[in-house]
């Protein structure tokens, strides 16, 4: 049976278990927590000041650095919990090279290393012992290194606490290091979108650049009508202006006419009616601003298209009728293709699809623009839609030279151009084999040289679900 | 790691040797190297042989002798015990002083020079193992934590001869001392496990010293201090002459201090009264202060006997997770040690119950340790373990 002594005895060596033992749960819960806290921060300085507080509160530590190497013999400071040595730089000492073998060290008086002295100095002045633990990372290894105010700060558990906690550092770190990476990506991923977006617009720009002189023509003409037309109508309003001067001065006059006066106006009137041929001015006036209203009709479905056709795409995805498009952009390229081919249009009803409007009228502009000049002299150029499994097909097909077998295996290829210098930027199918790609469709060619090219456009009622991310991205971009 | 320990009843300091080396393997030199044992074995001749074959040797007299797994080694004149650790991937450097008058100083040399010896001059180590003469171990400790802070456990005992009578020594370079103290920094590739205990209980019956001369214990609450300890255990001194050692008589009566009240759980520091004086005053082997409470303290022969096995029991569950006891320092009060006298195979059957590896325990005329308020002190009446582990 045990004395109340020997329980005592038992009681003080249980309390040091015991003591053990809680270092052990404190040790644990602040490891989960910690490590919970860290995947939940998302600023690299954040995690790290999570990480940190772990540290101050296990141990009696007053700052908290990590050291990654930087120069050969030197390393630089990436963290810190005090933010004034951030990229403070540090020799490596003896004790640097055991650490970065793999040990994990305290030093319980900094004083006693020579090589100190080449630490930051504002450092030596409040750190009396240092704990070192290296941190396996990826590429090189880096230094966990925890100071203390007090000599011999550090003991021996607390380098099995900090080894155990360096993975936690490792982890951190990677999760730094990802994070920056895909915010990285992200950042790169924006630049391309924008990039690209840049490109498309630019390309757009040159295609309708192109146009302009077609549509300057189609503008030109209605307005030279409408020019000629005013100037009739000023004429017939001139000539009427002198038969109404002769009925104001009667209508004016408060004196009543005499029967002579009336004879005598009547005549006036008849003999101006007859000279002036009002009947025909009626008529020619009608006529003339009915053709007016018809040209700036035109002037204004142009300018409509135009404007429709060159806004700026910001990537909205809607639901859309293809035929809608296409014909929109059948109108804006009509001018220059008028001249070159007869157009012959087959648009069966479609169901709509999901898709960027603005961005496939640019493709489907730049099908026909280059079907158009594909043709030496007057040749066909047949546009037709129908409705296929899981999509919808446009067939964009001319009759004039064809592309080469080593043309074809290239006209995808961004600046691939036969067009002379300066009239093709050699992007227009490339862009817009990047734009069907973006919709989850694709583009089939067949060509025969001197018999025409037929250009196959399918493309899906819905994006694939993975393309369907890419494509929010993009939107939001 | 592997550790051998080996004990020997020659009477011949050179056969002692002998026999002690027989249990080494040859040719291979073990990392650190413990002697301890009866002052009359300690031969400048015999332990220059050992060191050859030990190089980083710490060695110092223990109390009558020595005890291992295999006994007790103990006799007149005879008793030699050697401790030998194996640890290619460790690291141990030995460091020693002369106390004089300056033992703060002389303990924060010799532990300067024992890392320096290993060559971690500013490496936080595992553990000081130390030995050091009796008389000034508070202020040699309180050298050591000058130098290397409060966060290593220092633990060792205050060598010893067979009669208190100075012929205490220690083995340093190639010569026999009696005033160094002398230091192990220890760097073991494995763990270690370590405790220190007294399983004294307080009294009711406690006094204010109010007045002291270093250890010389001369008045409590204003009277003679053998005075009110003759009281309190109710004539312990009586018919004793002034000079007379109380050694043996005050081993189950001890006075303690208050030194730590965490946690539910109370520690006392204990002072082994060792010798009546002519002022009725009490000689120690701790320094007490004026303002300090003391208290008597009760013990027991069968918790001194039951207790060092528990000591070592705890110490290996100190070890780290995963880790298995190799060996293990004992040091035991050789207060307790006189007082139990016959009865020590059982404390050594007590230890072998708790603790199934080889061991070297030594007697010491005090004892220094780590609280459990991680405050590394000297103390009387103590037992503590340093257990040794590996992967």
């Amino acid at each position: 049976m045990e004395t109340i002594e020997q329980l005592r005895e038992s009681l003080q060596e249980t309390t040091r278990l015991k003591a053990q033992a809680e270092r052990y749960r404190l040790e644990s819960e602040l490891l989960l927590g910690s490590m919970e806290a860290v995947l939940k921060t998302d600023a690299p300085s954040d995690m790290f000041a999570q990480m940190f507080d772990v540290f101050r509160q296990l141990l009696p530590c007053n700052y908290c650095f990590v050291l990654e190497p930087s120069k050969p013999g030197e390393m630089r400071c990436t963290a810190c919990s005090e933010g004034t040595f951030i990229n403070s730089t540090w020799g490596v000492d003896a004790l640097f090279k055991k650490v970065l073998e793999g040990h994990t060290l305290s030093t319980f008086r900094l004083d006693k290393i020579p090589e100190w002295q080449q630490q930051p100095e504002s450092l030596c002045n409040v750190a009396a012992s240092a704990l070192y633990s290296p941190v396996a990372l990826e590429e090189n290894t880096a230094i966990l290194v925890l100071t203390s105010a007090d000599v011999g700060g550090f003991s021996k558990s607390d380098e099995k606490l900090v080894a155990r906690f360096s993975a936690l550092v490792a982890q951190t770190m990677a999760n730094v290091a990802a994070k920056l990476l895909q915010s990285e990506n992200q950042q790169l991923r924006v630049a391309k979108e924008k990039a690209e977006a840049d490109l498309i617009h630019a390309e757009k720009m040159a295609s309708i650049g192109q146009l302009a002189a077609g549509v300057a023509h189609e503008i030109n003409n209605p307005m030279g009508f409408i020019f000629s037309n005013s100037s009739t109508l000023r004429q017939y309003v001139d000539d009427i202006s002198v038969l109404l001067s002769q009925m104001s001065r009667w209508i004016d006059s408060d004196e009543e006419p005499s029967a002579d006066q009336l004879r005598e106006c009547l005549s006036e009137f008849r003999r101006l009616w007859q000279e002036l041929d009002v009947e025909f001015l009626r008529e020619d006036m009608a006529s003339l601003l009915q053709d007016n209203e018809a040209g700036l009709e035109r002037i204004r479905d142009i300018v409509l298209a135009l404007r429709s056709f060159s806004r700026q795409d910001k990537g909205t995805w809607e639901a859309a009728d293809i035929n809608s498009g296409l014909e929109l952009t059948l109108k804006m390229v009509m001018n220059e293709l008028k001249y070159k081919a007869e157009i012959v249009s087959d648009l069966q009803p479609l169901p709509q699809i999901q898709c960027q409007t603005g961005r496939l009228n640019q493709v489907w502009m730049n099908m026909l623009v280059n079907a158009g000049q594909a043709i030496d002299s007057f040749g066909t150029i047949t546009l037709k839609t129908r409705p296929v499994e899981g999509g919808i097909e446009v067939s964009i097909a001319d009759t004039g030279c064809g592309i080469s077998k080593e043309g074809l295996a290239r006209i995808f290829d961004p600046f691939y151009t036969t067009k002379d210098v300066g009239e093709g930027t050699g992007l227009g199918l490339s862009i817009s084999y990047s734009i069907i790609e973006q919709h989850g469709g694709r583009i089939e060619v067949d060509s025969q040289l001197n018999r025409g090219t037929c250009f196959r456009i399918f493309l899906p009622l819905k994006m694939p679900p993975a393309l369907s991310k890419e494509g929010e991205a993009i939107a939001v971009s | 790691m592997q550790i051998i320990t080996k004990s020997s009843l020659q009477s011949s300091p050179d056969r002692a040797v002998d026999e002690l080396l027989s249990a080494l393997p040859e040719g291979r030199a073990p990392s650190l190297a413990i002697l301890s044992g009866n002052h009359t074995q300690f031969d400048e001749h015999a332990l220059a042989k050992l060191s050859g074959y030990c190089p980083t040797l710490l060695a110092g007299s223990s109390c009558l002798g020595v005890m291992t797994q295999a006994g007790m080694a103990q006799g007149d004149g005879v008793g030699l015990g050697l401790f030998a650790l194996y640890d290619d991937d460790g690291a141990y450097g030995i460091g020693s002083a002369v106390v004089g008058d300056d033992p703060r100083r002389a303990g924060y040399a010799a532990l300067e020079s024992a890392l320096a010896d290993v060559g971690r001059a500013w490496q936080t180590p595992d553990l000081v193992w130390c030995i050091m003469p009796p008389g000034k171990e508070e202020e040699v400790v309180g050298g050591m934590v000058d130098l290397i802070g409060a966060s290593v456990p220092i633990i060792g005992g205050s060598v010893a001869d067979n009669q208190i009578t100075g012929d205490w020594v220690q083995y340093v370079d190639g010569e026999l001392c009696h005033d160094r103290v002398v230091v192990a920094a220890l760097f073991p590739s494995g763990s270690i496990g370590y405790s220190f205990s007294s399983g004294y209980m307080p009294d009711e019956l406690s006094a204010l010293v109010t007045r002291v001369e270093g250890r010389h214990l001369l008045e409590l609450d204003g009277e003679p201090a053998a005075d009110v300890y003759n009281r309190w255990t109710q004539g312990l001194l009586n018919g004793m002459a002034p000079g007379s050692s109380i050694l043996m008589h005050s081993t189950v009566n001890p006075l303690g201090r208050l030194v730590n009240a965490a946690d539910g759980y109370t520690e006392y520091l204990l002072s082994h009264p060792a010798e009546l004086t002519a002022e009725r005053g009490l000689q120690l082997f701790t320094e007490v202060k004026v303002g300090e409470r003391l208290y008597l303290m009760h013990g027991s022969m069968e918790s001194l006997i039951s207790r060092a096995g528990r000591v070592a029991d705890t110490a290996c569950q100190l070890l780290e997770e995963g880790h298995h006891p190799v060996g293990a320092l004992l040091v035991y009060c050789a207060g307790c040690m006189l007082t139990v006298a016959d009865r020590m195979p059982d404390v050594v059957k007590s230890i072998n119950q708790e603790f199934r590896y080889p061991f070297l325990g030594s007697f010491t005329f005090g004892e220094q340790g780590c609280f459990l308020d991680r405050t590394n002190r000297h103390g009387n009446l103590m037992i503590s373990a340093v257990v040794f582990g590996a992967d």
